[in-house]
């Protein structure tokens, strides 16, 4: 019996990757833009409207 | 009994239109069929058949071209509407929406279909296949195939017309979806040309996706042009 | 929506302790004795591709319901379907591939079920064209919308016609040995665990795209409305 350990820690460094990328990506983006629309909400209206 | 009629004759003058206009103007037709010619001088460049292997490849190759030919077309379908910003005013037609997709459906069909009965022909002398007997055999798997090719077509063409970049969008949504369609007619066209047999399980494949497209393409842009 | 996303904080710490379950499981798990190791690539290989065929039913829903009712959260949810879904697809390309080269000895064989994924997978990425190449958000959630339902019809065609042509070309040699049917007794309960964990990664992965674009569209119209008073 060949030894496919190779292929299978491929296999999981893959997926690891793949939704694990997915995943951080999107953390990211939603702290980005949750911070930016809480900055647009509480701006002054002067300011706001300038 | 007084509406079929009506619609009938708007869907024919909404074709003929397209068909006019475009020998008179936007000349897709020849640049449809000039496009063939190349594709076909680009495979005997690649892979140089001899008559014999010709022979094999002429269902593939047919249909390949074909497709890549029909894209070009259906990349123009809406352009003149598109330029002018006449589809509001195509859309306010006192017109069923299923009869305008079946009038830019027909209008396309036809323009393919003129370039294919060349296309047929040119093949067969350019790859030195003598396979005469069979050419009407061969154009009317063709016109099965292209007829849901180009329902399928017109409603993403439809779709994308909006786009950016959209005849690189259009062939990237077209060629996956009508792959059962290519794999059928490459079939039904070995069959034909090796036994002269036109009948079979493939041939049912191209009627079946002919009657799917073309009874939802239409409600499909129904929705999709809807205010 | 937004009670979603709270709940789904929760989903996320239960997924996370459901795969590292699973994943316990496929490294502790017996091997097999004709596959050996490898048998360790189809614990990933099979809940992925049943999820990305799973995320499509769901995307090909969401279009469904936001074409009839114009519900935006319908059309949310199916933006936010189609990326996890390509994700899911291309990991069983990937690993199905990895898997066939010690297994057939090849890496790809164009039999009904890869292809029918690879068209699967092209069909995720134009779809996520096309709602990138229209402007309007309303235009583009609706052509979406169609092509998913399109789609959803073409694909149990495209592998019917696969099928079919392969069985009357060649007798269909791998056909059943990438479903994991073969895969039993001792070899099962990580299979589960796998699958069960990976519904509910899916479900998570899509809630929260579903909150990036609802942020994103929100901060669209309030840039706008800024800029329109100004």
């Amino acid at each position: 019996m060949p030894d496919y350990s190779v292929y299978v820690i491929a296999v999981y460094a893959l997926a690891t990757l793949v939704y694990g990328g997915i995943t951080l990506s999107s953390w990211r983006a939603i702290k980005g833009i949750e911070t930016r629309i809480a900055q647009q909400k509480n701006m002054p209206l002067e300011k706001k409207y300038h | 009994m007084g509406g079929v009629q009506p619609v009938l004759k708007a869907i024919y003058r909404l074709a003929w239109k397209d068909v006019m206009a475009d020998f008179r103007h936007r000349s897709t037709f020849s640049s449809m069929l000039f496009f063939s010619v190349a594709v076909l001088l680009v495979f005997q460049a690649a892979f140089e058949p001899d008559p014999r292997e010709a022979q094999r490849l002429v269902p593939g190759l047919l249909w390949t071209t074909v497709l890549f030919t029909t894209i070009m077309g259906l990349g123009r379908v809406f352009q003149s509407e598109e330029e002018n910003g006449a589809f509001e005013g195509l859309m306010l037609a006192p017109l069923p929406r299923g009869a305008i997709f079946f009038g830019k459906w027909l209008g396309n069909l036809a323009l393919s279909l003129m370039v294919m009965v060349m296309l047929v022909p040119l093949t067969l002398i350019l790859f030195n296949v003598t396979l005469w007997s069979r050419v009407p055999m061969l154009l009317f798997l063709l016109f099965l195939g292209t007829m849901g090719l180009t329902a399928l077509g017109v409603l993403l063409a439809a779709m994308t017309q909006t786009a950016r970049s959209r005849e690189t969008l259009l062939a990237l949504l077209l060629l996956p979806l009508v792959s059962p369609l290519l794999i059928a007619g490459v079939q039904a066209m070995a069959v034909v040309i090796t036994s002269g047999d036109l009948s079979g399980p493939w041939l049912n494949l191209l009627l079946i996706f002919d009657a799917i497209y073309l009874a939802l393409a239409p409600w499909g842009f129904g929705w999709l042009v809807e205010e | 929506m937004k009670r979603l996303f709270a709940l789904n904080r929760w989903l996320g710490w239960l997924t996370l302790s459901l795969l590292a379950a699973a994943l316990w499981l496929v490294f502790t798990a017996p091997l097999d004795y004709q596959q050996g190791n490898s048998v360790r690539i189809l614990y990933m290989h099979v809940p992925s591709a049943k999820m990305a065929l799973f995320v499509y039913i769901a995307l090909t829903v969401f279009s469904a319901w936001h074409l009839w009712k114009k519900s935006e959260t319908a059309d949310i949810l199916a933006e936010a379907s189609a990326p996890v879904g390509a994700a899911f697809a291309l990991v069983t390309l990937v690993s199905g591939s990895i898997w066939g080269k010690p297994m057939w000895g090849t890496w790809w064989a164009w039999d009904a079920r890869l292809t029918s994924m690879l068209v699967l997978l092209i069909l995720y990425m134009g779809i996520i064209a096309l709602r990138n190449g229209i402007d309007d958000p309303i235009k583009g959630g609706r052509a979406t919308a169609i092509l998913a339902i399109f789609g959803a019809i073409d694909l149990p065609i495209i592998h019917f016609s696969v099928s079919w042509w392969r069985t009357l070309h060649q007798p269909p040699s791998f056909g059943q040995a990438s479903t994991g049917s073969t895969i039993t007794g001792p070899l099962l309960p990580p299979l589960v665990w796998m699958s069960v964990a990976f519904i509910f990664l899916g479900t998570y992965l899509v809630i929260l795209k579903a909150r990036e674009i609802r942020g994103r569209r929100i901060l669209e119209n309030l840039e706008t409305e800024r800029t329109s008073h100004a």
